[in-house]
């Protein structure tokens, strides 16, 4: 029956070039490191650093979240309220692991030390799919809320949620991350624009983007303040730096249907992946020379996709992972000789 | 593990009603004719479109059994985990 199947897939679909990135070789070295999550076909996905040196995904089809030791390559499957969905998973200040439900309306964490998961529903029966999740220094959750257009915010000590809808109907705020004086900045999947929230009163304030069919998926924010941005929608990569007002973008290498989708910046360096081309490219951007380097994201023996959200280890690692091949990867950007 | 052969009853029990599930012709994804289609419908389309099949990268046979293990459990047990 294998032997059927693989060979009309290999007969009908043959290996072809019609979305092939344009890779750009550079210095940098990297090495991928790739652990096979163990429920198939489980849509696995960003992947994040716990206090204790463990990793843990959600497996967003598999209705699961996961935990692994990257030194034992011990992997453990935790599965989730009913239809949960979980869309991330995110770590609070003591180790908790939580999840976004984003299909049953909810935000919810699991003990490690117990296993227990606790729940919160939204108040709100219109605020249907909790998304991206982080944490601020204070503790506090803040999430988006893509197809219900609003944002939210949890304090985990009192379980109180607050939700503010946008005022632009599909706007679809998605990527999330806080800046250094504590307040949230989110990006619009929907229509050219970031925001910030005022952390103390969740007022919002709107950065127009300066291009039509903008679509921002994910944002990260520099050390040095400036919060740079995938155009998803156009395959650019952008950065506003909100001390001048100053927006800046450039053409991502593989063009405009390249899809930019995660991104973060490490020690000033802006990584993102292409999840628009087969294969997925991890591309490297420095900011000082304004240059890109990129590979090929491998699985095993084959190329797929994608990476749907990343993030750095402590140490300065990637976590990234394919949702296509049921990996989450590691990658170690080799440190150069030479001191720059 | 429990999960995974779970998958594979419920994908090939799929396999019988799967004229019904057929794309249509000419629509993105549909499948091209061949013994095996009726096989593709029904075990591939639990999780997702077929239009991730057709838009995909395209593999050899090796890499199509390489990419699929990562999805369905096929007897005997591929390679589809690092230990
Ligand atoms: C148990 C769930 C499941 C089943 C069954 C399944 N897949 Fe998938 N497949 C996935 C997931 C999850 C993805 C990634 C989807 C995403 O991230 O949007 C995927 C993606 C793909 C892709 C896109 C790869 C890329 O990124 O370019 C192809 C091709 C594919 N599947 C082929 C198949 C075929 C052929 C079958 C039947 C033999 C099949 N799938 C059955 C879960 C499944």
């Amino acid at each position: 029956m294998q032997d059927k199947l693989t060979g009309y897939l290999a007969a009908n679909f043959p290996p072809n070039t019609r979305r092939a990135p344009k890779l750009v070789s550079g210095p940098i070295q990297i090495t991928w490191k790739e652990w096979v999550n163990p429920q198939l076909g489980q849509r696995s996905r960003d992947p994040v650093e716990a206090q204790d040196g463990s990793i843990w995904w959600v497996g967003q089809f598999g209705n699961l979240m996961g935990r692994l030791d990257p030194k034992s390559g011990e992997m453990k499957e935790y599965q989730l309220p009913p239809n949960a969905m979980p869309h991330t998973v995110e770590i609070d200040p003591k180790g908790n692991a939580w999840f976004t439900g984003n299909k049953n309306g909810s935000v919810g964490y699991l003990d490690p030390k117990t296993g227990k998961t606790i729940v919160y529903k939204m108040p709100d029966p219109n605020a249907k799919d909790p998304h991206t999740l982080v944490f601020d220094k204070q503790g506090i959750a803040w999430f988006t809320l893509q197809n219900s257009n609003m944002i939210g915010r949890l304090n985990p000590e009192n379980g109180d949620i607050k939700l503010v809808t946008l005022n632009t109907p599909g706007s679809k705020p998605y990527g999330i991350k806080i800046d250094a004086e504590g307040n949230p900045w989110f990006s619009c999947n929907g229509r050219p624009c970031l925001y910030k929230v005022d952390a103390a009163t969740m007022a919002l304030t709107e950065i127009k983007l300066p291009l039509q069919g903008t679509t921002v998926r994910r944002l990260d924010i520099a050390e040095d303040g400036k919060i740079w941005y995938v155009n998803s929608g156009m395959g650019r990569l952008g950065m506003h730096d909100p001390k001048t007002g100053e927006t800046k973008e450039w053409p991502s290498p593989s063009g405009p249907r390249s899809h930019p989708y995660a991104i973060v910046v490490v020690d000033g360096i802006v990584w993102y992946n292409e999840s628009g081309m087969r294969p997925d490219p991890l591309v490297r951007f420095d900011p000082k020379t304004e240059t890109f380097q990129s590979w090929a994201i491998p699985s095993g023996n084959i190329y797929a996709g994608i990476i749907r959200h990343m993030r750095a280890t402590r140490d300065g690692t990637l976590l990234i992972h394919q949702s296509s091949t049921n990996r989450i990867m590691q990658v170690t950007v080799h440190k150069r000789a030479a001191a720059r | 593990m429990r999960n995974r052969s779970a998958a594979w009853v419920a994908a090939a029990a799929l396999v019988s009603i799967a004229p019904f599930a057929a794309y249509a012709q000419g629509q993105p994804g549909a499948l091209p004719e061949g013994e095996a289609k009726p096989l593709v419908e029904g075990l591939c389309v639990s999780c997702h479109r077929t239009n991730l099949i057709t838009a995909s990268l395209g593999y050899t046979r090796d890499g199509w059994k390489e990419l699929i293990g990562t999805m369905i459990d096929r007897p005997p047990t591929p390679t589809c985990r690092t230990s």
